[in-house]
């Protein structure tokens, strides 16, 4: 097993370079001039200055070096730990999009143990009681969940729970000018902010969890083996729960394991209508003002949590499903 | 008796000799009489110049009716009309008299009344209102009638207190010569039993909430701070030498300088100007410990260092004596550079092609940096087209031998003089200045607390050499330690914390010397919340926000204006939106082809739809809320100085023939206007523009209104529209591609000016072949695109210029001026913006009226194109919550 590990590390190795050259050269073949973006004129600035300061600028970051050289000086300081400074936030890459990506963990944690909680059960009721009006009820509402825009169901949400009921603030992820007594009040605090964002999020996630767990659920139902705990006289729920319910847990597991990028990944459009201070936003903002730094420092993670979701997936699946052997 | 009968007959002799001689007739001439000479009249004042003149022929009798008016006037014009009211007899014999009329606007040096005072009034269900205007604080003065307050005519339109909505009611007063003004007051009514939500905010009676869009975090002057990071910036730093005032001007201030002297050295040519500054005892720093004249100096060092330059920030104080040696870290062992024509003559080769190749080892050796001109030009000494040539004069590099131990590096130009005073010493040759103010402003920065009392010191180039790869300097220290957290403050707040993403959270700053007038801000805690724009007025509607500043779009405004405890604080914009062409490439190169596209574009319909009524169309490159702009005739009702470019096919249609475009495919078969769809020139090209636009309703909007027009006159349009980073690509980098590979020769968007209005940098020809000249535009007394009016005459004041300049001579000469040279300037800037009107680098479009919109309990909140929120926080205080 540990070898079948090292191994799949290592193969991983050629397949990160692979990536960061594509990245590095698609990032490259979009158009723009990040130094208008972040070299602002001051007021009280001549033209002049502003000029220097530009073409300064561009010296600085290397964006007037050939592509090749950009590409070794950038993965040089990238394998030594160095992923360069964000051009927007003017601190090193990690420090400026650490905050964001807490955030968004917070976020999507939530999202996910609420998603995973009501989509299980649900799921599995709805394989037990097959076409009946539960499992219609849910395969209609979930579909429409997974179908409205999240930017609409976003803004009806905030008309109807901050605008007219008043109930939850409009936005962000703390009450300004609150100072929390104590931790539960700042975590409460928090949570309040919460809800709408994540409601958007759950609803729109619960479709395919649910189908998947169902389906996977049908499968199992299917099986000889749940034919013969029947046959053994077991009751409905000792044969769903412990026979069924178990064994269709496999799949899941994967699907959960499959889930972690997600975790640290911002979803843009739901962060910017709720001004969750996440990463989605921040990543989409480093695109448009070409803080190279950023996206690629951001995509290259993200490639690595996709390979790594792969391997603890297939890892996982062998540690439940003892059928399964890595070799 | 017979001595007395001949003496008779001879007489009778006489007579009848006399009678029978031929008769000799004297005709007189006719009399004109009753006329008024020299009359004097108002405008469309009847006049008839008959009225009670008769005249008389001692022939020919009464001739009254005879009388004709020779030459032309017009009672409907001002001016002065010399005619002739002339009469002829039975004898052709013709009387004139000479009348010199002169028709008077009376209303030309009356001036309208002005009415001033709020425009929007909140009302509160069960509150009582009054619309007179002593009510409403609406006064009025007139010029010449005085105080005409008590004279204001209130129109109260369908105002109905009883229905939630917008009324307008209407005050109007006018003058003794009937010339009328009016304001319109807008009053929001509430429907009944809605509060003010922000009353029940906790904490609210001494906490300010703005909401702005997502800050960078970049809170110390230098790093690429974005406008939002300029609050916290603008917060937290005051103290300055120099402050800009509520109507945008430079002034000394007078809450920190002591005294001050303005000294140009004893030389006679471009002698240099040194300003000494006495600064006010007393001044502190947020933390308490005093503001010294070291802090200013370390600050204005600080902002030209070479550390402070490598830790990636802006270099400031340019235009400071020894500036070069102090940003670069070493003194210079000098320059090179052409010393005359020859020499610059004797070091040019041409290549194969033409292009000259400029060999610097025939150049003479300067050693006075001071003479470094940016640029010197020898006007006889030209390439192959015939163009002069550029010769920027090449740094001999550091004086190796010289001795920084004993003499250390210095910032020449910025000296302490004691514990009180320090200097700032202009370069000669950068002056006289228009904006010369702000060229030494310097607020004070915390130098033991930023050096760490000394342990980081300004570096020369060597020793930034010799540091450890992992060793730090000031620079990276304060960027490191401050950029986010910027703790000390000079402001009117201090800065407490910084949330990504959330917010930035300031408090009072009790040592806080006040602004220029000497105010200060009175509300206990201020945080600059990040709210999403989708929902930014429903923040303010909630009263999770006290302030949203810069709201443009329409909608938006028009919600905010009609709901909620909100009053709107508008002000104009310094700045325009327009389609810029690139004027070195393809049709739009000839300045005839831009006018016609200006003429086929609907301009004001696409400004209503896109402004909804908060702004207005624009003919040259300017703001509607530069002072220029106001005090020049273009602001007046009716001026048509410039040219408007109202929808006018046929002009474009005679303007696209002239420029050539007046073929079909064939090249030879002429262009039928109404037949044909696409112009083409002889050589058989067609007439296309390609427009890039950006993803924006701006460009949406616009699309429909440039294809309309362009295919009705036979102008092809080729639209694309993409992020608006690669519309910044192409229209600042275009020109460094070879011909063959441009492509777009239009862009739209807009533009805000600096306080220091200054065009220099983007027109003139210095900067034509670099990303600042983005049009590529180039317009020189050598060879202007229109020929220049010789005759043409513009009057500021007591100053007059005369003839016309090209944009290369007038962006020079609205820069080279004295601060007090204000006619000056207008009168430059007139033309400029007429000549700009002329040929059209771009084609203007809109300048908005902003608006800020605050919860109505926030008091003293008052705003102008220079004078930000920021700025009137000093005068904000947080009105009792309602009962």
């Amino acid at each position: 097993m540990l070898k079948y590990i090292v191994k799949r590390i290592l193969y991983l190795i050629p397949v990160i370079f692979v990536i960061s050259i594509i990245l590095f050269a698609l990032l490259n073949l979009m158009p723009g001039s990040p130094e208008q973006f972040m070299v602002q004129c001051a007021p009280n600035q001549s033209q002049e200055q502003c000029n220097q300061a530009r073409e300064d600028f561009r010296i600085r970051n290397g964006y007037d070096k050939p592509l090749p050289t950009q590409y070794v000086l950038w993965i040089t300081n990238v394998i030594q730990g160095d992923l360069g400074e964000s051009s927007r936030f003017n601190m090193p890459v990690a420090d400026a999009v650490g905050p964001f990506i807490k955030n968004s963990i917070i976020l999507n944690a939530w999202v996910l143990v609420m998603s995973f909680l009501i989509a299980i059960p649900i799921g599995i009721l709805s394989a037990v009681k097959r076409y009946s009006f539960f499992d219609n009820f849910w395969q209609v509402f979930s579909l429409l969940g997974i179908s409205m825009p999240s930017f609409f169901f976003g803004i009806l949400l905030i008309y109807l729970f901050s605008m007219t009921l008043q109930w939850t603030p409009l936005s962000g992820m703390i009450t300004t000018g609150y100072q929390a007594p104590n931790i539960f009040a700042h975590w409460w605090d928090i949570f309040k902010h919460m809800i709408l964002p994540s409601t958007v999020l759950i609803i729109g996630s619960l479709a395919g969890t649910i189908r998947y767990v169902r389906s996977a659920m049908l499968d199992i139902i299917r099986q000889d083996y749940i034919r013969t705990a029947r046959a053994k006289g077991l009751s409905e729920r000792v044969v769903i729960y412990s026979h069924a319910f178990r064994n269709a847990l496999i799949p899941v597991v994967t699907l959960v394991a499959f889930s972690i990028p997600a975790l640290f990944s911002g979803s843009t459009i739901t962060e910017s209508i709720f001004q969750w201070p996440g990463i989605g936003q921040v990543l989409i903002r480093a695109l448009n003002e070409q803080d190279f730094s950023v996206v690629l420092a951001m995509n290259m993670f993200y490639a690595m949590l996709a390979l790594l979701a792969n391997l603890i997936m297939d890892v996982s699946y062998a540690l439940v499903d003892p059928r399964v052997k890595l070799s | 008796m017979k001595k007395i009968t001949v003496l008779l007959l001879s007489l009778v002799l006489v007579f009848a000799l006399a009678a029978c001689k031929p008769k000799v007739e004297v005709n007189h001439p006719p009399v004109i009489n009753g006329v008024n000479e020299e009359v004097t009249i108002n405008i469309n004042d009847p006049y008839d110049p008959l009225d009670g003149v008769y005249a008389i022929d001692t022939e020919d009798g009464d001739l009254t009716s005879g009388l004709t008016v020779v030459g032309d006037y017009d009672n409907t014009t001002q001016g002065n009309y010399t005619f002739a009211i002339s009469v002829t007899d039975s004898d052709e014999e013709t009387t004139t008299k000479s009348v010199t009329l002169t028709v008077e606007d009376p209303y030309s040096d009356n001036e309208s009344p002005v009415l001033s005072g709020v425009t929007f009034y909140l009302f509160v269900y069960g509150e009582t209102f009054d619309s007179a205007a002593s009510n409403i604080g609406i006064t009025s003065l007139d010029a010449e009638d005085g105080d005409l307050s008590a004279s204001i005519v209130v129109d109260e339109g369908d105002l109905d207190l009883t229905t939630a909505g917008t009324y307008f009611v209407t005050y109007t007063v006018t003058d003794s010569l009937g010339v009328s003004s009016s304001l319109v007051l807008a009053v929001k009514v509430l429907p009944e039993g809605v509060s003010n939500p922000r009353d029940t905010r906790s904490g609210a009676s001494d906490t300010l909430i703005v909401g702005t869009s997502e800050m960078n975090g970049n809170f110390i002057s230098g790093f690429g701070s974005s406008a939002y990071d300029n609050y916290v910036i603008d917060l937290t730093n005051g103290a300055g030498v120099i402050a800009t005032t509520k109507g945008g001007n430079f002034q000394i201030n007078e809450t920190v300088v002591e005294s001050y002297t303005a000294v140009y050295e004893d030389v006679a040519e471009n002698p240099n100007l040194t300003y000494t500054f006495n600064i006010k005892a007393g001044m502190k720093f947020s933390d308490g410990t005093a503001i010294t004249a070291e802090d200013y100096v370390f600050s204005a060092k600080l902002y030209a260092s070479l550390v402070y330059k490598d830790a990636g920030a802006t270099s400031s104080y340019l235009n400071v004596v020894g500036y070069e040696e102090w940003n670069e870290g070493c003194y210079f062992t000098g320059y090179k550079l052409p010393a005359n024509k020859e020499e610059a003559a004797a070091s040019l080769t041409f290549d194969d092609n033409g292009t000259a190749i400029i060999d610097v080892t025939e150049w003479s050796v300067d050693a006075d940096p001071a003479h470094s001109e940016p640029v010197s030009f020898y006007p006889d000494v030209t390439d192959a087209w015939g163009d002069p040539i550029e010769f920027a004069p090449t740094s001999l590099g550091c004086d190796t031998s010289h001795d920084y131990s004993t003499t250390p590096l210095d910032f020449a130009g910025v000296q302490l003089i004691d514990e009180d005073s320090f200097s700032i010493t202009l370069k000669g040759n950068t002056l006289p200045y228009f904006y010369l103010l702000s060229r030494v402003a310097v607020n004070p920065l915390p130098k033991d607390i930023y050096t760490e009392d000394g342990a980081y010191e300004f570096l020369n180039k060597d020793e930034l050499a010799a540091l450890a790869s992992d060793a730090t300097h000031l620079g990276y220290h304060i960027k490191s330690e401050y950029l986010n957290t910027p703790t000390i403050s000079t402001g009117a707040y201090k800065f407490v914390e910084y949330i990504p993403g959330t917010h930035a959270q300031l408090e009072l700053n009790e040592n806080y010397v006040g602004d220029y007038r000497g105010h200060k801000a009175t509300i206990q805690n201020l945080y600059i919340r990040v709210v999403p724009s989708a929902t930014d007025i429903e923040h303010l509607l909630n009263g999770e926000i006290d302030i949203l500043p810069g709201v443009v779009e329409g909608d938006k405004i028009v919600r905010a204006r009609a709901e909620g405890y909100i009053t709107p604080v508008t002000f104009l914009r310094n700045g325009y939106g327009m389609i810029a062409f690139a004027t070195d490439f393809g049709p739009v190169a000839d300045y005839r082809v831009r006018q016609a596209l200006a003429y086929l574009i609907d301009r004001d319909t696409f400004v209503d739809a896109f402004l909804q009524g908060w702004g207005s169309t624009v003919d040259g490159p300017y703001g509607l809320g530069q002072w220029m702009y106001q005090d020049s005739p273009f602001s007046e009702e009716g001026d048509d100085t410039l040219i408007h470019y109202a929808v006018d096919l046929a002009q474009a249609a005679s303007l696209l023939d002239a420029a050539g475009w007046a073929f079909q495919s064939d090249g030879t078969t002429a262009y039928v206007q109404g037949t044909d769809t696409v112009r083409y020139n002889a050589a058989g090209d067609m007439l296309e523009i390609n427009w890039l636009g950006t993803i924006s309703e701006y460009s949406d909007l616009l699309g429909p209104i440039l294809i309309d027009g362009f295919s009705k006159a036979g102008v092809k349009l080729n639209a694309v529209q993409q992020p608006f980073s690669v519309l910044l690509e192409n229209y600042y980098y275009a020109y460094t591609l070879p011909e063959a590979d441009r492509q777009y020769h239009m862009f739209n968007l807009a533009t805000t000016f600096n306080i220091a209005f200054d065009p220099y940098g983007s027109y003139h020809t210095d900067w034509l072949g670099t990303w600042q000249n983005s049009n590529q535009f180039a317009d020189t007394a050598a060879a202007p695109q229109v020929p220049l009016d010789s005759t043409y005459t513009i009057t500021v004041g007591d100053f007059t210029v005369t003839g016309e300049k090209s944009i290369d001579e007038l962006t020079i000469l609205m820069r080279e001026l004295d601060p007090d040279q204000t006619d000056e300037f207008q009168a430059y800037w007139e033309m400029f913006i007429i000549r700009m009107n002329l040929l059209l680098p771009n084609i203007p479009l809109y300048s908005n009226q902003y608006h800020h919109f605050a919860n109505s309990s926030i008091k003293g909140f008052e705003a102008s194109v220079f004078w930000d929120w920021v700025a009137s926080v000093v005068d904000m205080t947080i009105g009792a919550p309602a009962a």
